[in-house]
């Protein structure tokens, strides 16, 4: 293996004492990303964030508030997440980005069920604040629950080395 | 709804939006910080709105309509993955929109069926 490979495999890496194998599927916050960050991407993302936010009030002012609440759901954000992924890091990676997806949006029926619940209850500020809090917890700890009992793929540094090979060619 | 609440509700839904694209993006691995662009940011944006601009008896009621949306979430992504792998990135994402739709929708009528109107 080349240094430069070695580099990159340390890069993805992290020990898993107890099966004795490298394990890169365990959550990981990798700061270095945001200097790779595009200014157009996000002015996507702050349009169309904005844009859905707006429909989504005109929808509930045409109808009612729930009606208008099934919107605020609306995977447009997503949509333009996973095109954006698939144009910069290939078609596997913008797939996985989707598989997790699924377990936020488990996180986002309870949060939306507590603000539904506790809003009227307590100060509506402490309600958002709280279900943001439950959905966190909610998402991480059923991603992690996931891959301990295998419902989700534990991915060893050999297959994300493959897999990058994958996506260069695609590029 | 004046149209200061409007550009309120779009300005604090773009931040949001952009916050949790952030957050998403200095995760790993991918499957991880897929998490994060299912997170309810226009939800929130617009329930911090809808708090100030109006009351929480609007808000409970906009949350319940979430989530059907949400449940329409979970098989809209259940459906991307998928799609993705055998279509385009974006005609995989975009096509599955329609099975959002419709499970939403089912979930909307399903839970106006049991609390009532």
């Amino acid at each position: 293996m080349s240094a430069a490979q070695q580099q990159r495999t340390d890069a993805y890496a992290q020990p898993d004492a107890q099966q004795g194998r490298i394990d890169v599927s365990r959550p990981r916050i990798d700061l270095s990303k945001l200097r790779k960050i595009q200014l157009k991407d996000y002015a996507i993302r702050f349009v169309f964030g904005g844009a859905i936010s707006v429909i989504v009030a005109l929808i509930g002012t045409g109808t009612t508030s729930r009606f208008g609440g099934v919107f605020t759901a609306f995977p447009a954000i997503l949509l333009a997440s996973l095109t954006l992924i698939g144009k910069k890091d290939g078609r596997e990676q913008s797939a996985e980005d989707a598989e997790g997806g699924v377990v936020g949006a488990i996180a986002f029926v309870a949060a939306a069920a507590f603000i539904a619940a506790t809003v009227t209850q307590t100060a509506g500020i402490l309600s958002l604040l709280a279900s943001l809090c439950l959905w966190l917890g909610i998402a991480v700890g059923f991603y992690l629950a996931c891959i301990k009992i295998g419902l989700l793929r534990t991915y060893t540094a050999d297959d994300a080395q493959r897999q990058k090979g994958q996506t260069s060619h695609e590029g | 709804m004046s149209i200061g609440v409007y550009a309120a509700r779009f300005l604090v839904g773009g931040i949001l939006v952009c916050v949790f694209a952030l957050v998403s993006e200095v995760c790993a691995p991918k499957r991880f910080a897929g998490l994060f662009s299912a997170a309810p940011s226009v939800l929130t944006a617009g329930l911090a709105v809808t708090l100030i601009a109006q009351n929480a008896t609007k808000a409970s009621s906009t949350a319940a309509g979430a989530v059907a949306g949400a449940v329409g979430l979970i098989a809209y992504c259940l459906l991307a993955s998928p799609a993705i792998r055998r279509l385009k990135p974006l005609h995989g994402s975009a096509l599955v929109t329609v099975g959002w739709l419709v499970v939403s929708l089912g979930a909307y009528v399903a839970l106006v069926k049991v609390v009532g109107q």
